[in-house]
């Protein structure tokens, strides 16, 4: 009887995988193609090569850092003064963070242009610096959603109150509590919030490609469009990528005080009076 | 002049009043408990002085400075919470060293009260350690070395021993009074558990309906209530309906037979009173003992073996039963459930409630 019922979910499991890896495998071997007639990763090769990808790379990465930044700078404070103080204002402060999973990022970056425009009070968009904070405010934006969630679960997993009683009565200063005692004990929930705000922003094309800012995005839209062998290359890596992020979001939200990020099965385990 | 003085403190939560007019006057190195069941206002005073809760009206002074206004941190209070309420992020030594390194205490004086803490409270060679590595007695001790590391001028206590069992909070409430008395911390303590109340105190703050119903020894407080409320609240009580017969000689009239309660009360005869008396006050007399004067029967109804004590409860009238208290002493034979037996209490222990 058992073994009948198995059939079905093995066969739904094997279509998952067949579905989700089949396509991968796809783009993998015709990544590997570029060469006629034989495997190689030339391709890969092509695409580290060019100095437009580097460059573009490492604007994004940066621009990423900085929306990380920016964004748990705003959040933290903001979800931890809600729950302190604020409760009732939960909902609508969690209803604003979903707002940019409703508006498309095209109406923010036109609302973007014409508040900060050549004609506005603030034009920030007629300065390199100016476009490319425009690029961080959006990013944080469209993070929003996944930053806040993240944070106020990790806030959510601690007693929020008493631990800010317990600092205030050892005479420590709100900001000395957010920075010393509620950062580092939600370190877990903001490093998945940086990790899924890097994800957005690496492959965010509407705002970075209407800011014209050369970021990853656009280049790898550019890249579809007149290339065949490298944009497969390019997907294979992004996959990778996200992988080690997830990895490394599981990593970071197991980890206790104290242990290493990396402790392996074997390691000795802190003693327990 | 009291170390602690909170003067007619008044807190209202929307048209819910709280903290009823309380006034309390602590004295250098005093230990008072604020005792009471829930709802009874007792943590919301506590909150008030740390300044967690901002009074309706009234004020707070601690050593002669009235402290009303100033934020928590400003107060330089030390406050051990039910939950422990320890920084997860930070070592056992990190989580004492907390309050000293806020207020500037340089390093290696930091490092030699961090260690003369540990050690005060049992915990040498923990400072290594994460909270979620110790047990929660181990915890609530760093809680209390934490506390006391800065040095505070009052020491608060939020039901510090509930969340432990029964062994590690006799033995964390013995230690956390050694050290209090060692240090000559003025503590005030919330509790809802009147053996802890009672076992810590230089005196208790029985409170009932946000007011102060009786403040007083524990002695007092359990002997002397000043009140019905107290003498309920405190301890176990036997009630028992009565009239005066006359006040002079004390006579009354009860459902158990008339008593002489041997002294003149205030009321006029005729007087419907109740009389009270704990359950150790009754005693039960065996056969061919004397009889003393005000003795009466019943009996036994339920037995209860509590170890050191044996409790009984008797019917001594249609509808009445009255709990009876007796050492288990080895050898003695006490009587079984459905015995007649006869009881015998001291005049002067029966408390006349109006």
């Amino acid at each position: 009887m058992n073994r009948r019922f198995r059939i079905g979910p093995s066969l739904v499991t094997l279509a998952a995988i067949l579905y989700f890896f089949v396509p991968l495998y796809a783009a993998f071997q015709f990544s590997l193609q570029m060469k006629r007639g034989e495997l190689s990763l030339a391709a890969y090769g092509s695409v580290f090569q060019d100095g437009v990808f580097i460059n573009a790379l490492t604007f994004s990465i940066l621009a990423s850092a900085a929306a990380i930044l920016f964004g748990a700078l705003l959040v933290v404070p903001t979800a931890y003064w809600v729950r302190l103080r604020l409760p009732k204002l939960r909902p609508v402060v969690e209803f604003i963070s979903l707002l940019p999973l409703i508006i498309p990022s095209v109406v923010l970056v036109f609302g973007q242009i014409r508040m900060f425009g050549s004609s506005s009070i603030l034009p920030l968009t007629t300065s390199d610096w100016g476009t490319n904070l425009l690029l961080v405010i959006g990013y944080v934006v469209l993070s929003l959603p996944y930053m806040f969630r993240a944070v106020d679960n990790g806030m959510a997993a601690i007693d929020i109150a008493t631990l800010t009683e317990a600092a205030e009565s050892l005479g420590a200063s709100r900001a000395r509590i957010v920075f010393t005692i509620i950062f580092p004990n939600i370190r877990a929930a903001v490093v998945s919030g940086a990790f899924l705000t890097f994800s957005i922003c690496l492959g965010e094309f509407a705002i970075a490609s209407l800011l014209n800012r050369s970021a990853f995005g656009p280049y790898m839209v550019q890249l579809g469009q007149d290339r065949a062998y490298e944009p497969a290359a390019l997907a294979i890596m992004s996959f990778a990528l996200t992988w080690v992020l997830m990895g490394l979001m599981q990593a970071f939200a197991n980890m206790k005080p104290g242990q290493g990020l990396f402790r392996l099965p074997f390691q000795k385990k802190s003693p327990r009076p | 002049m009291s170390l602690l003085t909170i003067r007619s403190l008044v807190k209202s939560f929307g048209a819910n009043t709280v903290v009823k007019d309380f006034d309390l006057h602590m004295q250098d190195s005093e230990f008072i408990s604020l005792l009471g069941p829930s709802g009874c206002g007792k943590t919301t005073v506590l909150r008030i002085v740390a300044g967690f809760e901002t009074p309706s009206t009234g004020s707070v002074e601690i050593d002669g400075q009235n402290v009303t206004g100033l934020r928590p941190n400003q107060r330089k209070i030390g406050m051990m919470f039910q939950s422990y309420a320890l920084f997860p992020n930070l070592t056992v030594a990190g989580n004492v060293a907390f309050g000293l390194k806020v207020s500037g205490v340089s390093a290696s004086e930091t490092t030699r009260r961090v260690d003369e803490m540990l050690a005060m409270v049992g915990l040498s060679g923990f400072g290594a350690r994460y909270p979620y590595q110790l047990s929660g007695g181990q915890q609530q001790r760093v809680a209390l070395a934490r506390a006391i590391a800065p040095r505070p001028r009052v020491l608060l206590l939020d039901e510090p021993l509930s969340a432990l069992d029964a062994k590690i909070r006799v033995a964390l409430r013995g230690e956390i009074r050694a050290i209090q008395r060692e240090l000559g911390i003025t503590t005030l303590f919330v509790t809802h558990d009147q053996e802890e109340a009672m076992a810590m105190s230089d005196r208790v703050v029985v409170m009932n309906g946000g007011r102060a119903e009786q403040v007083g020894t524990p002695d007092e407080i359990y002997n002397r209530p000043a009140s019905r409320f107290v003498a309920q609240f405190i301890g176990a009580l036997n009630m028992l309906p009565a009239t005066l017969r006359d006040a002079a000689t004390g006579m009354v009239e009860t459902p158990i037979g008339p008593l002489s309660l041997e002294r003149s009360l205030p009321q006029s005869n005729g007087t419907a009173l109740t009389l009270a008396f704990r359950p150790e006050s009754l005693r039960l007399i065996a056969d061919g003992e004397a009889l003393p004067p005000q003795n009466f029967s019943g009996r036994l109804m339920t037995r209860e073996f509590l170890g050191a004590i044996v409790r009984f409860r008797a019917e001594v009238a249609k509808d009445l039963t009255l709990g009876i208290d007796c050492f288990n002493r080895t050898g003695e034979t006490l009587p079984q459930i459905g015995h007649e037996v006869r009881l015998g209490i001291p005049a002067q222990e029966i408390l006349v409630l109006n």
